[in-house]
């Protein structure tokens, strides 16, 4: 079982790089629209993954940097899925179904690197519980964002403040874990009390943006 | 190692090939446009002129015994409308660029459809609009004249303002303006076969006096005598389809013949069909139960209505197909427009 997970990278990237090459050749094909720095970009990063998988003693490997590569494929399978939603049918179904698989497998992969290789219980406890806040943060400010270019008007110089709570997280999330390795638990734990907060903080951002620019 | 190269080799080659494809196949989007347009007219014998999109490039063809290609223009050209001769023998047609810019002109061609041979008749530095054959005199050529305007910053495009009717005679060459309107927007030029008048759609602004009260006006039906043109009639229509702007007059039967939502089809996609308004009777019928997009609907000198359906309506290629009806909605047929 815990071979099956280390493993699941690889596989992953192996998906992702097909995935990208179908939705790209497609695209263009059907529809004659070649998004090629998508495309750079995706394979970049699937290529990324695919090497730090395969190569278990390089730096590439080291579980943080594993997880950037994985956060990173989700955000380029989801342009890819959302650039095969707009495709024609049956592309369109087919390939966007592998994009959301795809996006599902990728966020487990990002929980079994964290906890399949975490010695610590605690540890453990706590990279759960802090994945979920962060990949709940994630999509509700890429949502919030997607929903603000759609309705806005102007005042799209403001929709900075919506990043704000991620920047955050990714601070609260760095000092959690120093704590946690210099044994300070009931200081970590302490933070995680402060991590529910953040989604609150970006809901009630999000309203008073909203507000403002009559959205809601 | 050797599997590290060889991963990276397949990638590179394969991300490559995929590069060098999209310079290849890519297509520009001012080339995408495909299809038949709601440009068409038909003469009193039934010849029809219409206007086709190739990879683009707007494509005059007409159809009387056969089909044939008049004219192709580039891709970055339009043809903004065109007018089939009574005779149909010829067709007039009015070019421009596709994405409007300040240097911007129209021209009016006439093209022999046998020869293909084509001249300009005039050039304007303005927007040529529509075009409509006067049904009393063949001679006289009426169309929607508008000014450039740019709503927005400097580099944004532009859109036709300031409209006015004017007409042109084709035996002299002489142009006249009928109208002092410099309307926001006017559409639906019609010529009546009675009297010495115009129908036209526009805004009914005539109180507004600011820009904002303009926005909440509702587009509406004109009567236009030519002889004394601010004694404009309206024409009543029916109440909720204030808003319409896909729509025919045929003034002969005192009816309207315009595009409405009739429902839903089992994707919760609506469908439109054509109905008909008679403005003696006040009364509204349903023409044509196709279930998918009915649109442009045209009165062609044969006395048919011809309109565009598309039965692709809601997804991502339309699938324009012409048809034709009588005014009363009976006789529903495609027009095949290939050989």
């Amino acid at each position: 079982m815990v071979s099956s997970f280390v493993k699941l990278p690889f596989f992953l990237s192996i998906f992702a790089l097909l995935f990208t090459y179908s939705v790209y050749l497609l695209q263009l094909f059907t529809l004659g629209d070649a998004y090629m720095g998508w495309l750079l970009i995706s394979i970049v990063m699937g290529s990324a993954l695919l090497f730090s998988s395969t190569h278990p003693k390089s730096w590439m490997n080291r579980r943080s940097v594993m997880n950037t590569f994985l956060v990173l494929n989700t955000l380029s399978v989801g342009y890819g899925t959302f650039l095969a939603l707009g495709m024609l049918r049956p592309y369109s179904s087919i390939l966007s179904i592998i994009g959301y698989l795809l996006v599902a497998g990728i966020v487990i992969g990002i929980y079994a690197t964290s906890l399949v290789r975490e010695p610590s219980a605690n540890a453990k406890v706590l990279h759960g519980f802090t994945i979920t806040i962060g990949i709940a943060l994630s999509a509700g400010t890429l949502y919030f964002v997607y929903i603000f270019y759609l309705f806005s008007e102007e005042g799209n110089s403001e929709t900075w403040k919506l990043f704000v709570p991620l920047g955050v997280y990714g601070i609260v999330y760095i000092i959690q874990m120093k704590a946690l390795k210099i044994q300070r638990t009931k200081v970590a734990y302490s933070i995680a009390a402060i991590q529910i907060l953040i989604p609150v903080v970006l809901m009630l951002l999000w309203k008073s943006l909203a507000a403002g620019e009559g959205i809601l | 190692m050797k599997k590290t190269a060889l991963f990276t080799c397949v990638i590179v080659l394969l991300t490559g090939t995929c590069l060098l494809l999209g310079f290849a196949y890519s297509i520009p989007d001012e080339e995408k446009q495909q299809g038949l347009t709601g440009l068409f007219d038909v003469s009193k014998h039934g010849a029809i002129a219409y206007v086709q999109y190739e990879r683009g490039k707007p494509t005059l063809y007409a159809k009387s015994d056969q089909v044939r290609q008049v004219v192709q223009l580039p891709a970055d050209q339009s043809i903004q409308d065109l007018t089939i001769m009574p005779d149909g023998k010829t067709v007039l047609y009015v070019n421009s660029d596709k994405e409007l810019n300040a240097e911007s002109t129209s021209s009016l061609h006439q093209v022999d459809i046998q020869s293909g041979e084509d001249e300009v008749l005039f050039t304007r530095d303005a927007i040529v609009m529509e075009l409509v054959i006067d049904p009393k005199d063949e001679n006289r050529l009426f169309y929607l004249q508008a000014a450039q305007f740019s709503p927005y910053s400097p580099g944004a495009s532009l859109y036709p303002y300031d409209f006015d009717v004017h007409s042109y005679q084709l035996d002299s060459g002489e142009h006249e303006q009928h109208t002092e309107l410099n309307k926001y927007s006017m559409a639906s030029l019609q010529v009546s076969s009675e009297d010495e008048s115009i129908y036209i759609q526009m805004d009914d602004d005539v109180d507004a006096e600011t820009d904002e009260v303009v926005i909440e006006t509702k587009g509406r039906v004109f009567k236009i005598p030519l002889v004394n043109p601010n004694r404009q009639l309206v024409i009543s229509i029916p109440e909720d389809t204030q808003d319409l702007y896909d729509f025919v007059l045929i003034p002969d039967r005192s009816e309207l013949v315009y595009q409405a939502i009739a429902g839903t089809n089992s994707k919760g996609i609506y469908e439109y069909e054509l109905f008909s308004y008679n403005w003696e009777t006040q009364s509204i019928n349903q023409l044509t139960e196709l279930h998918a997009y009915a649109e442009y609907p045209i009165y062609g000198a044969d006395g048919k209505v011809y309109f565009v359906v598309d039965h692709e309506f809601g997804e991502r290629r339309p699938d324009n197909r012409l048809y034709k009806m009588d005014p009363d909605g009976s006789n529903v047929e495609e027009v095949t427009l290939v050989n």
